[in-house]
């Protein structure tokens, strides 16, 4: 009896596009002038988390919040994620997050910090060293969309930025 | 001997996965190395993988390690380039060695500099390893089983 060998490969969309929004975050922060607070984040944690969430669909945006000494929200940055696409392609475009940062950094000074939040579904799976909080009142910044940021088969996600 | 390997990264694997396996191949290029520096310099790379693997950096400019006359060059592979790639095997050719180096890229705009590479672990060296890595280092007497490329011979056998 003739018999084929058949290889699947799991294409695990959400660790390629997980990566890239992990990735932008330090680029956006690097650029701000916060390369060294970069270096310090536990950015495993957040690609665990962003894996895990993304891969279940229950992660919906990721924001990084930009402060100025210490408790005024002066810029935000939102990666909005959309389950609808079908296009089976993965790209990402790092740059963007790069220029966006540029923008920001040309109207933000002071000492700044940062905080990243994930917003997701409440039925989302429980990860450790991430608990429930409330962004910070972004409605006295002005938002502008930057345009996609990474995309995989199933999954796009697209920046924009508050400032 | 300049050798090169393609490591699938994401999204078959994740950071901290190509990390690790990074690791297991520096492992079993340096079987005579000693095994907990080459465990510390996988976890002290791990801070600065998560800027270089996901932003593709390691796939423009390499991870090389310099050992004896050894020089290879870790590449990543990302996206659709990475979907069935095999997994490559340790490069041959530096069995007996037990000093080594890691050259690591510090690509413009990285939130990190040379200096903090050369601060996280003794055997990693900030930029592109010389042209002559390796090669200016041979010995006169190598094994044969130190110059075959199991990985060359598998891809001429057109597996």
């Amino acid at each position: 009896m003739a018999t084929t060998t058949r290889t699947v490969v799991r294409t695990r969309t959400e660790v390629y596009v997980g990566g890239k929004i992990a990735y932008a975050m330090q680029v956006i922060l690097t650029e701000l002038g916060l390369g060294a607070a970069s270096r310090e984040k536990n950015w495993q944690g957040v690609e665990e988390a962003m894996h895990i969430w993304l891969g279940e669909g229950s992660l919906n945006d990721v924001t990084l919040e930009i402060y100025s000494g210490g408790d005024q929200l002066v810029a935000a940055f939102e990666v909005a994620i959309d389950y609808s696409a079908g296009e089976p392609t993965m790209r990402h475009d790092a740059e963007l997050s790069r220029l966006a940062a540029r923008k920001v950094a040309m109207q933000t000074s002071g000492t700044l910090s940062f905080r990243i939040l994930m917003g997701t579904a409440d039925w989302r799976t429980p990860v450790t060293g991430w608990t429930r909080t409330s962004a910070a009142d972004a409605s006295g910044l002005r938002k502008r969309t930057i345009g996609e940021l990474a995309r995989g088969p199933g999954i796009t996600s697209e920046l924009s930025y508050r400032v | 001997m300049r050798r090169r390997r393609d490591i699938p990264a994401d999204p078959v694997k994740s950071t901290s996965e190509t990390v690790a396996a990074l690791g297991e191949l520096l492992r079993g290029a340096l079987p005579s190395a000693d095994a907990t520096q080459i465990s510390a310099a996988t976890e002290a790379f791990e801070s600065f993988a998560f800027y270089l693997v996901p932003g593709e950096h390691l796939s423009r400019e390499p991870a090389t390690l310099v050992a004896g006359s050894l020089a290879c060059d870790f590449y990543t592979l990302h996206g659709e380039d990475a979907l069935g790639a095999e997994e490559p095997a340790p490069p041959p050719g530096a069995a007996q060695e037990s000093d080594w180096e890691l050259f690591l890229p510090v690509p413009d705009g990285a939130p990190f500099e040379a200096a903090d590479l050369e601060a996280a672990d003794p055997h990693f060296r900030p930029g592109a390893a010389p042209e002559g890595a390796g090669a200016a280092a041979a010995k006169e007497a190598v094994s044969l089983a130190d110059l075959v490329d199991p990985q060359a011979l598998r891809a001429a056998g057109g597996e």
